[in-house]
Order: C-alpha cells, then structure tokens, then sequence
C-alpha cells in the first residue's frame, strides 16, 4: 500500500488538516484518501484528537491579575520608571509638547523666511510715500553730510515765523504723466520734505515744505513739463493781507522771484504785479500766452520719462542752498480734466 | 492607558495558554504577571520584524518553559497513574469520539468536563516541547509560520514536531481506551 510507504504521510495528514499543505501536496493526500481506507482512518483519527484538544475550554486568568502586574512592575521598576508605565507620562507629554512647540517655531520661521522673499521679489525697486492727510504731523528732514550742522530739522505748521504759504495749482490733460513727474521728482529730491495725498478723481495734493535753494530748483525742473499744464495759477498767502493774492498763468521764474523776497509784504506786492501783468495777457488767447510763455523753453510732446532704470537712487547735484533753513511752505495741487 | 489596554487585550490568551503548558493556575497567574513586566520592560526592544503578537507568546512561552525545567525535576509521565481516577464511562465516552464514523459536535466536546479533564491529562503526558506546539497551534490557534516565529524553528521542524506531538498524544488517547 502507497500509504506504508510514506514515512510523512502523518505530517502529511498533520498538514492537510491544518491547511498548510500546498495545492500539490493537497491534491496528493486527497487522492491518497480516497484510495487508502488505512490512511482515512488515520486521517479521521487525528481530527478527533486535534478535535478534542481544541474543543477545551478556554481558562479565565484571575480578576487580580492587572493589579498583580501593576504591583510586580511596581516593586521591579524603580523611581520614575516605575511612575511612567502607569501614571500619566508627564515626561512623554513634556517631550510631545517641547516636539509641537518647536515643530511649531520652524514653521512661523520658515513662513517668515518665505514672506521677506517674496517680498523681495514682489516690492518695487523705490517706494513712492503713502498718502498721508495734509498737516497732520510736523514733517522731519533729514540733510546729507554735506551739510552736518542742520542734520536734522522739524518744522511745523504752527513753527511759521519768517516762513511763505504759497499754493500752486496746475491743471492738466495728462494727469497721470503729470502726476508721475511731479511725485518722482519730489521723491528724488532729499533736500525737501513732503506730503502727498491722493484722490481717486485725479487729484494730488503734495505739501512741501523747503528752503529757498530748495524751491528754486523744483521750480526749475518743473520747467520743462510747465507747457504741458493747461492752467497754473500760483497763490501766496500773508497773514498781513486779508485776501491772498492768486495769480494765473504763473510762470516757473514769477514763483522763483516771489519766493525769493525777504519780507511778506515784499512777496505781497510783487505778487500782485505779477497778477495784474499776468490777467492783462488773458487778452490773448490762452493758447498764444502759453506759446509766449514758453518760448524761452523746449515745447514737449510728452513729459520726459526718469531716467532711473535701476533700484539704485540717483542722487542728483545738491542745489544751492537745498539744505538751508526751511522759509516755503508750498501745496501743489495737480488735477486732472478731460 | 496604553499598558492596561495591552494587558487587557492579551491577558486572557496569554494565561490560557500558558496555563494549558504548565497546568497550574497558580503557576500560569504568576507566569502571566511576568510575562507582561518583561513585555514592559523590553518594549522598546521589539523589532516590528515580527508581529507584536507573536512577540508577545514568544515571552510567554520561553518564560513557561525556562519555568518548568526549572521546578520539574520529576516530571509525571505514569499512564496508569495519570488517568487513575478516570471511571469506564469516561474510557466510553473517549473511545466514542476517537473511532466513530460519526464527527463530534465541538460544543458538546466543550462541555463534557470529565472528557476535557482525560484531555488536559493526556497532554500533561507530553514533553513540554510536544505540548507547546499543540497548543500554540490547536488551542491558540496559530499558523506555522506564527508557531515558527514563537518557538524559533525553521518551518520544517514545525512540521514535523507537529506531527509527532499529535501522534503521540494519540497514542496516549488510544492506549487509554483501549
């Protein structure tokens, strides 16, 4: 009988009962039992004694025993150790919360190392000043080495001994350009300290205060572009004078001369010659003034754009007197129409 | 807690089966007990390589083990005395399982308590290695590649001891009935 032969047929069996046998193997002993009435009794044999053996009722542990394992480890482990396995790990917690805590740290940190990036990817090169409200704070300045005595200089709207109010307002059909040319020559200007305040209905009003150096050389940048404005009217004010005098068609030397009067009544007067000479050429059309106004200067088909390309600040020569005591207190009033 | 979590999962199947190894209450309570301070002990040893599970009974066993060779210096191994107390109704009632063509309700094992109790005396009648493998694999339950891993044996030896461990115990079954 095959059975006989087989030294393993009982691990054989042993695994076909138990399910480990591979399909090879499975087949094999199948085969083997149907055929060998011997190796079926012996099959069936075992069944009953695994059978018997695994139908044995499962033995309940004591209801202590947690407790005795908590007092074995208890009196085994020694100091905190033996704290730790069953009280709160306060140490664990500690390590968890030190581990959030710092997790926490280097993620604000890397939050902030991506915002300074991009940042610095995203900001303008120059920042043009925000727009503040008009008169609010005293204006602080600071001059360059050139001049180390005046380092530092405050002046403010009350502080206006010896000082011209003068208003200057300008009109015209390129607003944006305009405004542009004006607000970066403000900002690249050091010697003089300004406010601007921007409405959203094309109107900028910039509040400068400067010295005399200071307002003879804005004045004469703006010449250039001076022809581009369709009204300029300049207006000096006087605490002496109930009515401030207003002049139209102003042009940039009439402020220069103004401004450079010693006395208020002496800006005074000169301002009314300037208004009276200035309203008798509103006989001419508007158009002819402006041509004889400006013929001493370039007619300009557009404002000239900066000539800075770079972040890099150009720093143009320091005008004479720039950083002089500040005498003008001047507001500049761009609006545009169409 | 986690360590209570622990012990109440595996308490009850670690105590059985270190019970039905050592067959004394007494002795599997206090083995229990140390087989949870070694698991305590030596958690942060426990490699995933293997299963926390047959990590686990492999503590249980080699400290049931380690135990018995220890405090059995003569080991019961009398057939005649082992089974003495047994009456012809219970040599009856074994044969019936072991020779009839008809299979045996398992319920109906579970609860003949006199059957159990020529069951749980046959398996003392066994090398401890014999009886370790048994009931790791007929009474827990395990695979042969989970009683490999707890008893540290290539997947052959399983086999084989497997299979002389049921034979002899019945053997022993047999040689009592008749």
């Amino acid at each position: 009988m095959k059975f006989r032969k087989d030294p393993n047929i009982e691990e054989l069996l042993n695994g076909f009962l138990d399910g480990e046998l591979s399909p090879a193997e499975d087949d094999y002993v199948q085969q083997l039992v149907s055929q060998d009435k011997d190796a079926a009794a012996l099959l069936r044999r075992l069944e009953r004694c695994r059978m018997l053996v695994s139908s044995l009722p499962p033995a309940e542990p004591p209801a202590e025993v947690v407790a005795q394992i908590k007092a074995s480890l208890q009196s085994r482990l020694v100091g905190s150790d033996a704290k730790s396995v069953f009280a709160p790990n306060k140490i664990g917690a500690f390590h968890l919360f030190a581990r959030h805590t710092l997790a926490a740290a280097v993620m604000i940190g890397l939050v902030g190392i991506l915002a300074v990036v991009i940042y610095r990817i995203m900001a303008p090169a120059a920042q043009s000043p925000s727009p503040v409200a008009l008169l609010p704070q005293p204006i602080k300045i600071t001059a360059p080495q050139a001049s180390p005595s005046d380092a530092t200089k405050t002046v403010s709207a009350e502080n206006n001994a010896g000082i011209g109010f003068y208003s200057l307002r300008l009109a015209t059909a390129d607003y944006t350009a305009a405004d542009s040319f004006i607000n970066k020559l403000l900002d690249e200007s050091p010697w003089l300290q300004y406010n601007v305040a921007k409405e959203p209905a094309k109107r900028s009003v910039y509040r400068v205060l400067c010295s005399k150096g200071a307002l003879d050389a804005l004045v004469s940048d703006l010449s250039p572009v001076w022809p581009k404005f369709d009204s300029a009217t300049f207006v000096v004010h006087s605490a002496d004078v109930d009515q401030p005098v207003s002049i139209r068609h102003i042009r940039p030397e009439q402020i220069t001369e103004i401004a450079n009067q010693d006395t208020a009544d002496g800006r005074i007067r000169l301002a009314k010659d300037f208004a009276f000479l200035n309203n008798a050429g509103q006989t001419t059309p508007a158009e002819k003034m402006f041509a004889l106004s400006s013929r001493d200067y370039p007619v300009l088909t557009a404002i000239p754009k900066p000539a800075l390309t770079s972040g890099q600040k150009l720093i143009p020569d320091v005008p004479k007197g720039a950083f002089d005591q500040v005498r003008i207190d001047l507001t500049i009033v761009v609006t545009g129409h169409k | 807690m986690a360590v209570e979590r622990l012990i109440g999962k595996y308490q009850g199947r670690i105590y059985n089966v270190i019970l039905k190894i050592c067959s004394n209450p007494d002795d599997a309570a206090e083995l229990t007990q140390d087989t949870f301070v070694k698991i305590i002990e030596n958690i942060d040893k426990f490699e995933s390589r293997s299963g926390f599970y047959t990590w686990a009974f492999r503590i249980a066993v080699n400290l049931t083990l380690n135990y018995r060779k220890r405090k059995l210096t003569a080991n019961f191994k009398s057939l005649d005395a082992a089974f003495s107390g047994a009456d012809s109704e219970q040599k009856q009632s074994l044969a019936a399982v072991l020779t009839n063509d008809k299979t045996p309700d398992p319920a109906e094992l579970a609860e003949n308590r006199e059957l159990c109790d020529l069951v749980q005396k046959a398996l003392g009648l066994l090398d401890d290695e014999y009886r370790t493998i048994i009931v790791l694999r007929d009474i827990e339950g395990m695979d042969y590649a989970q009683i490999a891993d707890v008893l540290a044996l290539e997947l052959g030896t399983v086999k084989s001891r497997l299979s002389r461990a049921r034979s002899a115990l019945r053997q022993i079954l047999e040689a009592f009935v008749k």
